[in-house]
């Protein structure tokens, strides 16, 4: 391998731990090599498309392990936690926070391949390759908001993302639905992306010109000293510009407008890649950005609550009422979003790492649900809720599935579901009696959800047949027709129910995840006895 | 204080401009006019020793970016803008909400706590050199990842944009699109056009109502 790359080159690549983003050197790789695909004699082939960019997302997961195995397994195994220099090129901290979200990352987009392959092939079959060109180039975006510490790198990854999502929205070209969504997609986000660049160009500003986190953190601790940073109107408006850029991104309410008809009206494997991949990244880069905004002000994490309630409430009270399976599931992403920001709220160690591990269970049972309403409606062709009405007496496989990843998204034990809710709000009372409410709140809309995912259980399982299911063959007319939909609904299944038996390693993992990240990115640059402020400034 | 009359000038001209871009009836004439907020705020930037940065402002933004919106509006016809009352609710909201927010933003620059002056070495360099040398280093080394990463971004744009694009009557009937065209010019179209439309109408991808009228 060395004899192939210049010593100069080699040398700056060691320098610079070029070898950490390994794994997004390769899905490069695969983005371009796709492109000369489609534009090759070859590109009616549509399979090859296809499977290039599996084989390339498996070859990332193996890089991935890799990684783990070599840098930082070790790292795990110390007790100590020793400060390895993780950057990359000064941009980038490619710690054991960044691995775990790339791999859910990864993870994700190889099951929406796995979950995309008839359905480009069938609804946008003449230009299928560039569809795996935009695909790879989000998942590269997210990848690298997941370890981006620098403003800059942070403002164009998000980007690469944003805006290959709004592409993949609109892809199906004729129909009016999918160019309303791609076109309401990009409108809104523009919007948000706009006033998210505004908040950080004032964190530039008032950090005296700096765009690396540990920069930033540094000189924000030292110019704070002589103000009482109440006064200071400039925090106020960047806090709030920041964290609404994000909460649109994560779809959080009051910013949620655009998220059910988005869904709707974009292809499922895209809504699926949406509802999980873009979330989990926009998770990564919020925690990685307002860890250390957060640390400096604390008491602004209150206006995080807000959020927290209303899009608990929103999302589970408007899903009530929904008819289509992919606007429910968009409102319960909402509502999930909600959950998840509660542990944001109180900001501890615990929350942020119960916050990691339900961004794992998020990943198996929400893809999971997805798999399963696109497998009825590859079969069916509706997507509305009555259609599932009687699906156990035709299909009882897939109806156990089905209850199994709905199970877990209500929260109920022995599935994954369960111990993440359990972790967050757990975590969530250790921060104290301030955030009991949150709690209260909190699971008086997890009983709420359970009457709309119980109700599609109920319909499944007790009503009569709906027409669409009575009409299905008796039995899977063909292997063909379970294989990749198949796998990423076992994979799912599997993964549901075992994060839930093996709860423990994976939350360790995540605490380990949170405990070096914070470390690095944080402590390393503010003495942690200085933080937090008093809540009432001075 | 010539550099003081100098900005206040251009502060007029682009806020001004901007205000005719609000309040212009015509599109093209607002479109226009954008040009001319984009070229006088290019001057604050050359005021503030942003040579490079003018220079892209009037490039990307005074020539290429107003110049696609120009064919934007030629293409799709110089619509008539709705007659909204000027005192419509939804104006006062807007009219609220757009003087809190200017009014914080105001009060926001304005407190002392803010970006620190550059060091003397920068200075002389930008006096030397222009910002453009320190630009191109900076994103060559320091930001050589975002800039990379940029590129990606513009070419997946590019693909994305030529995909969501590609849409032409070809792709719903048989037929080619010139000869598509050539029957629609001609006032009367062949049997041929006519069942590939109609075709194409049955999917919901073309409005009949839109082909015949044009």
């Amino acid at each position: 391998m060395e004899s192939f790359i210049p010593p100069l080159l080699m040398n700056f690549m060691v320098n610079n731990n070029v070898a950490l983003i390994n794994p997004e050197i390769l899905i490069l790789a695969v983005l371009i090599t796709n492109l000369l695909l489609a534009c090759s004699p070859l590109k009616k082939d549509q399979e090859f498309s296809w499977w290039l960019s599996l084989t390339g997302t498996g070859l990332a997961l193996v890089s991935l392990g890799i990684l783990f195995v070599n840098v930082y397994f070790p790292t795990l195994m110390d007790n100590q936690i020793t400060i390895q220099q993780h950057g990359v090129m000064n941009v980038l901290q490619v710690d054991l926070f960044s691995w775990v979200i790339r791999t859910l990352l990864t993870l994700g987009t190889f099951f929406v391949l796995l979950l995309t392959r008839r359905y480009v092939e069938e609804k946008a079959s003449d230009i299928p390759g560039e569809f795996y060109v935009v695909l790879m180039g989000a998942l590269l975006g997210g990848m690298l908001m997941a370890s981006a510490v620098d403003l800059v790198m942070l403002f164009v990854a998000l980007e690469t993302l944003g805006i290959s999502s709004y592409i993949l929205v609109g892809y199906l070209r004729g129909d009016l639905k999918s160019a309303e969504a791609a076109l309401k997609y990009l409108l809104y986000g523009g919007a948000s992306t706009a006033v998210l660049l505004f908040g950080l160009s004032l964190l530039y500003g008032v950090s005296g010109g700096n765009t690396q986190y540990a920069a930033i953190a540094d000189q924000l601790q030292r110019q704070l000293a002589p103000f009482g940073h109440a006064m200071m109107p400039v925090v106020p408006v960047m806090l709030t510009m920041i964290m609404a850029g994000f909460a649109f991104k994560l779809s959080a309410a009051p910013f949620h407008m655009w998220t059910p008809d988005v869904y709707e009206g974009a292809p499922t494997p895209v809504t699926a890649f949406l509802s999980v991949v873009s979330k989990i990244a926009g998770f990564g880069a919020a925690i990685r950005l307002l860890y250390l905004l957060l640390t400096l002000f604390g008491q602004w994490a209150n206006v995080l609550s807000v959020l927290a309630v209303l899009s608990m409430t929103i999302g589970n009270v408007v899903a009530l009422k929904q008819q289509n399976v992919k606007r429910l599931l968009a409102y319960s992403t909402i509502a999930h979003v909600g959950y998840m920001l509660t542990a944001m709220v109180v900001f501890s160690l615990n929350g942020i790492s119960s916050l990691l591990y339900y961004l794992m269970t998020y990943l198996f049972m929400n893809l999971g649900a997805f798999a399963v309403v696109i497998y009825f409606a590859n079969l069916t062709g509706r997507e509305d809720i009555q259609a599932f009405a009687g699906l156990v007496r035709k299909r009882p496989g897939l109806a156990l599935m089905f209850t199994i990843f709905l199970l877990s998204l209500a929260g109920i034990p022995i599935t994954a579901g369960f111990f993440a809710k359990f972790f967050l709000f757990q975590s969530v009372v250790e921060g104290g009696t301030n955030y009991i409410w949150l709690i209260v709140l909190g699971l008086l809309n997890s009983t709420i959800s359970l009457y709309y995912y119980l109700n599609i259980v109920r319909l499944m399982v007790i009503a009569e047949p709906s027409d669409a299911v009575a009409a299905l063959p008796a039995e899977p007319n063909s292997i063909q027709s379970i294989s990749s939909l198949g796998v990423v609904m076992t994979i799912c299944l599997l993964a549901t129910l075992g994060l839930g038996f093996f709860a423990n390693p994976a939350y360790d993992l995540s605490v380990q995840a949170m405990t070096q990240m914070a470390f690095k990115n944080v402590f390393q640059h503010i003495q942690v006895s200085a933080v937090p402020f008093p809540g009432g400034g001075h | 204080m010539t550099e003081a009359i100098i900005f206040w000038a251009f502060t007029a001209i682009s806020v001004t401009a901007a205000l005719g871009v609000v309040f212009n009836r015509s599109i093209i004439y607002s479109a226009l006019l954008l040009i001319l907020v984009f070229l006088s705020i290019a001057g604050i930037f050359v005021l503030n020793n942003a040579d490079f940065l003018a220079i892209a402002q009037t490039i990307v933004y005074a020539v290429g970016m107003t110049i696609i919106v120009l064919f934007g509006i030629m293409f799709t016809g110089d619509r008539a803008m709705l007659d909204e009352p000027l005192t419509s609710v939804r104006k006062l909201v807007s009219l609220v909400l757009a003087t809190f927010t200017f009014v914080l933003l105001i009060k926001t620059v304005q407190f002392p706590f803010s970006i620190q002056p550059a060091s003397q070495s920068v200075i002389q360099t930008l006096m030397q050199s222009g910002s453009t040398k320190m630009l191109g280093e900076l994103l060559f080394s320091q930001f050589v990842v975002p800039f990379e990463l940029a590129s990606v971004l513009l070419l997946v744009a590019m693909v994305g944009a030529i995909v969501l694009a590609k849409k032409t009557f070809a792709d719903a009937g048989e037929m080619s699109s010139q000869q598509l065209s050539y029957s629609i010019d001609s006032g009367e179209p062949t049997k041929e056009a006519n069942s590939a439309l109609h075709a194409a109408a049955s999917r919901g991808e073309v409005h009949l109502e839109e082909v015949t009228r044009s």
